[in-house]
């Protein structure tokens, strides 16, 4: 590549950046401000002083500690539901052969396709007639049958990369097939394994609609509902809402970070690339 | 695998059951308001459960935005708190299904109780086919704020004194709205005069013109007689004919409101002023009535209705805070103390400590007028169904996309019919 | 007994056994309750009472309802600017990121950290840059001279901001598909390609292009269903507004189910969009034939 289309490629890559990055700048920057410089106008992008004490503020607003702990629950108890489910389902469409397996692998495959409106209505009268309305049943439940196709799908994919030799190895030693997909399947694929994980941790952090519908008392909501009563108590308190926000942000960026190179890696892998 | 999956689900039904069990009864209580508002149903419930160590009232904090829904969604899901502030809106429509237990045994055989200590109308709010299905709460009507340094600077009169001079009508609103706005050099607003009446408001202007929302039956809408016309045409004109009003997407901005003291006058409830007595430090303030119109007053009331869940577990407790919260102590803290509204009892309600109160708003005549000259508000079970109609037409002309109020009307009182000549539900 | 240990001992059972929470979750998640909708939308329901009114939903739907129509306009419109845009943003942004530059890995991350931000708190950060007077953006037209905008009050503008702020997110898992896509792509076929002459862009139409062209294919069909399903950012910005400009398609029906509570209609509404998809993507598998190229797939 010539140096000039090399930097014209750098500066486009780094204005890019920016472009992404700047609203977070932006959110910080404001987060930090006291209210009534929030709308000065010019911006000040530095605030002097910096108002650290907002976070606590925001946080002790509203409870966004016992928030904060129900989406932890929930979106734990999601991840391992969908893991431990989820890879039991993508082993038996991956390594068996049964009558009627392609017809449920394609129709599970066209669930991705379907809304989620269309189940919505009746899925939410079933918890009500089970009297499960505001708890963390709804939420959790679903998880705990695969997992979402999409899991299933990645995780699938994922083994039938995994040679054959090793489960026959296995089973000459005498293994059963829980044991192969325990010992076996699961380790070797901590790529996969790790992006289904961080994959359905991100979506229940995020979770909106879910706990709209289900979850009532205040002390049962989680963070992502909870901000969005906060916007409303506190619609004026720019500052404080920008704080309340990163506070929500903050752990999927760390989490992030964490499963990067894993994360990254089980995409690649599972094969939806292409080749 | 067993082992794993057993983990959520035994966790989650630890979460489930998390009572803690300390010998009272714990009631859940579930009201809408501001953040100072609900800080002040806090310290209601404080006092109740000072009085009554055996109970534990629990506040149930839903934002004013989402409450009818979720209010709605939780007595339709069978998950509803013990007692419940209901919207007198939606009061007459979740009657019909039977999710509020009957209080006239409770009334009958409590000897505390005396409904004579109350206005008539507030108790015949809460009556369904003769029967008492809630208690009223935050009884009254709307008023108007004035911001006593922007008028003063621009010369105007008290808008109470000339309440009492009965000078204070619309024609004199309009030209103190057109004296209090102002603009810089580069046309950009500096300070409003007023903010365009909120639902239902509107709806008083039209009274006061002469117009009615709906007929005597509730079943046609009647907003597109002249009188009706004639008051949203004055609406509308404040806004887009003499920019005294600001725009909806200017009033998005929280930066033109009263308490920041770049609005002159505003249309609203006197419940706020809790808020009010907080955060406005730099100007003085009180209240008036609405303006008078060509053709009457503006006075409307309306109540709410304090009820109880049909299938509460412990509806003689709930029944004692219901009465703490419309009992003397209550109303005193709330209403005296407080200004949420006017008091439903008519002796706190005309006393001297409601009328001549210490901290502001000092005219609290203006509050018990609505209350003594108030008509009532239209509502019935299809109340929700029309009004959804109602502010969406009225989008129209408030957001200024339409600015002939006859047409806007016409169109509005046609679409209301429409939806009322139908079945309910559709 | 013995056909029980003969059950057990067949792979074939325990392949089957071990799908099952999928399907049980398929039975009683999944078609139990699309069928429950389908009947419940040719009633009358509002959790209390029903009533059965065949067809009138849906007649009503179509021919007399000018919100739903407007919300159907919305989401289309939606829909035919973000995926093209958010597919091609992604696909770019691989490109760049395929040119193997030194700090790829930090600018993969930077462009990956707009879309773990939770829809929720994203919304509330795009709602004050949107702020027509104090606001980011526009801030910074105002830089270029450009006049400021009422972005989420003005109903001209509302939709385009809720595109706009679906595109920071183009740096999500659907380019990282696109990238690890195009590192597969072989060499030979572009060396092929300049051996015949082909210029930069005769070898991204005619090598790339087709090499991912199921990758393309499976985001957009992906991505036109979700655009039909948006929801968060219009129920926390805009609540569909200013006058419905942003009314999507399942923000009217999340309205008509839980704050309406008209639980037939909204059924109904979620049939038509069903449809509606079900044709949009056979459309799409149907022209699929003619520009998506499988390389004699050995899939299991």
């Amino acid at each position: 590549m010539t140096p000039t289309k090399k930097a014209l490629a750098y500066a486009v890559l780094i204005g890019l950046s920016v472009v992404f990055l700047i609203p977070f700048v932006w959110t910080v920057s404001t987060s930090l401000k006291e209210t009534q410089d929030v709308f000065k106008f010019p911006p000040q992008w530095i605030p002097h002083p910096a108002h650290w004490e907002n976070f606590p503020k925001a946080w002790s607003a509203l409870p966004f500690n016992r928030w904060v702990l129900n989406t932890i629950f929930v979106a734990v108890s999601c991840t391992i539901g969908a893991v431990v489910s989820g890879s039991l389902v993508a082993y038996g469409f991956s390594r068996f052969q049964f009558k009627g397996r392609n017809v449920m692998f394609f129709t599970m495959l066209a669930t991705m396709m379907l809304p989620s409106q269309v189940t919505q209505i009746p899925t939410f009268m079933i918890w009500r007639q089970l009297g499960a309305i505001d708890t963390f049943y709804p939420l959790i439940v679903p998880a705990l049958f695969g997992g979402g196709a999409f899991n299933i799908f990645l995780m699938r994919q994922f083994f039938l990369t995994i040679p054959r030799e090793f489960d026959e190895a296995a089973m000459l030693d005498g293994a059963g097939f829980f044991r192969i997909w325990w010992k076996i399947l699961l380790p070797l694929s901590a790529p996969v394994i790790t992006t289904v994980a961080v994959l359905t941790f991100l979506g229940q952090w995020d979770d909106f609609a879910g706990p709209l519908i289900y979850l009532n008392s205040p002390e049962n909501l989680t963070v992502s509902v909870g901000l969005r009563m906060f916007m409303d108590s506190y619609g004026t308190d720019e500052n404080l809402l920008m704080a309340a926000s990163l506070i929500h942000i903050a752990p999927m960026i760390i989490l992030f970070f964490c499963a990067q190179k894993y994360f990254m890696k089980g995409i690649n892998l599972s094969g939806l690339g292409g080749r | 695998m067993k082992r794993f999956t057993w983990i959520p689900v035994a966790a989650t039904l630890l979460a489930g059951c998390s009572k803690p069990s300390d010998g009272r009864v714990h009631l859940r209580y579930m009201a809408w308001g501001n953040v100072e508002q609900l800080a002040l149903e806090q310290r209601l419930c404080d006092e109740f459960n000072k009085r009554n160590p055996d109970v534990d009232v629990q506040l149930f904090k839903v934002p004013q935005a989402a409450y009818r829904n979720k209010m709605v969604l939780m007595f339709a899901s069978r998950t509803a708190p013990d007692v419940v502030r209901v919207d007198h809106y939606d009061f007459p429509q979740l009657s019909q299904r039977d999710y509020f237990k009957v209080l006239d045994d409770f009334i009958a055989h409590d000897p505390e109780y005396k409904p004579s200590d109350f206005f008539p109308l507030a108790n015949a709010e809460c009556k369904v086919n003769g029967q008492t299905q809630g208690l009223n709460v935050l009884f009254g009507g709307g008023i108007m704020f004035y911001n006593k340094k922007i008028l003063k600077e621009a010369n105007l009169e008290d808008p109470y004194e000339l309440w009492k001079k009965g000078q204070w009508t619309y024609d004199k609103l309009l030209e103190y709205a057109r004296k209090t706005t102002k603009y810089d050099a580069n046309h950009k607003p500096i300070q409003f005069s007023i903010n365009m009446p909120p639902a239902y408001f509107y709806l008083a202007v039209v009274q006061a013109y002469g117009g009615r929302f709906l007929n005597d039956k509730l079943d046609k809408c009647l907003l597109d007689s002249p009188q009706a016309i004639q008051a949203m045409q004055y609406m509308s004109d404040l806004r887009w004919k003499y920019a005294c009003c600001p725009t909806p997407a200017q009033g998005a901005n929280s930066a033109f409101s009263f308490e920041t003291g770049k609005l002159a006058l505003e249309f609203n409830y006197v419940g706020v002023s809790a808020r009010y007595r907080q955060v406005i430090t730099h100007f003085d303030w009180d209240i008036c009535p609405m303006p008078l119109g060509p053709k009457g007053d503006s006075f409307f009331v309306k109540g709410n209705q304090l009820v109880m869940y049909r299938e509460t577990k412990h509806p003689n407790e709930a029944w004692r805070f219901m009465k703490f919260m419309t009992g003397v102590v209550g109303e005193t803290i709330l209403y005296i103390q407080e200004r949420r509204q006017s008091p439903t009892r008519t002796a706190l309600a005309f006393s001297h400590d409601f009328l001549y109160p210490k901290k502001p708003p000092f005219n609290m005549e203006a509050v018990t007028l609505t209350v003594k000259k108030g008509k009532i508000l239209p509502v019935g079970p299809r109340w929700f169904e029309e009004t959804t109609v109602l502010t969406n037409e009225l989008d129209n002309l408030f957001a200024g996309r339409e600015k002939d109020a006859a047409k806007a009307m016409r169109q509005t009182t046609r679409e209301i019919n429409k939806v009322l000549a139908e079945e309910p539900g559709f | 007994m013995k056909t029980r240990r003969r059950l057990i001992d067949r792979p074939a059972f325990w392949g089957f056994l071990f799908t099952t929470p999928w399907l049980i979750g398929f039975l009683v998640f999944t078609a139990g309750p699309m069928l429950t909708s389908l009947y419940l939308s040719f009633t009358k329901y509002d959790l209390n009472t029903m009533q059965f009114v065949g067809t009138k939903n849906y007649h009503k739907l179509l021919f007399d309802d000018p919100i739903f129509l407007k919300s159907l306009r919305v989401t289309v419109t939606y829909a035919l600017f973000a995926v093209p845009l958010g597919v091609t943003g992604s696909l770019g942004l691989a490109l760049l990121l395929n040119l193997k530059l030194r700090g790829q890995r930090f600018f993969r991350t930077f462009f990956y950290l707009p879309a773990i931000v939770p829809s929720v708190a994203s919304a509330v950060l795009w709602m004050w840059i949107f702020n027509s007077d104090y606001g980011l953006l526009n801030y910074a037209l105002g830089i270029f001279g450009i006049g400021g905008v009422e972005w989420l009050s003005d109903e001209k503008y509302a939709l385009s901001a809720i595109i706009l702020m679906s595109l920071w997110g183009i740096g999500g898992s659907r380019m990282i598909i696109f990238l690890a896509g195009l590192q597969g792509i072989s060499d030979t076929y572009y060396e092929a390609a300049r051996l015949d002459g082909a210029s930069v862009w005769q070898q991204f139409r005619y090598v790339t292009v087709p090499q991912l062209s199921p990758v393309i294919f499976f985001n957009v069909i992906l991505g036109v269903i979700g655009s039909f399903q948006v929801f968060n950012s219009v129920y926390v910005m805009t609540n569909g507004g200013p006058n419905n400009a942003t009314l999507t398609y399942a923000l009217n029906l999340f309205r008509n189910a839980f704050e309406y509570f008209k639980f037939g209609k909204a059924s109904a509404m979620a049939w038509i969009l069903f449809v509606i998809l079900l044709v949009i993507t056979g459309i799409q598998f149907w022209t699929s034939k003619r520009w998506v190229h499988y390389e004699g797939e050995a899939r299991s």
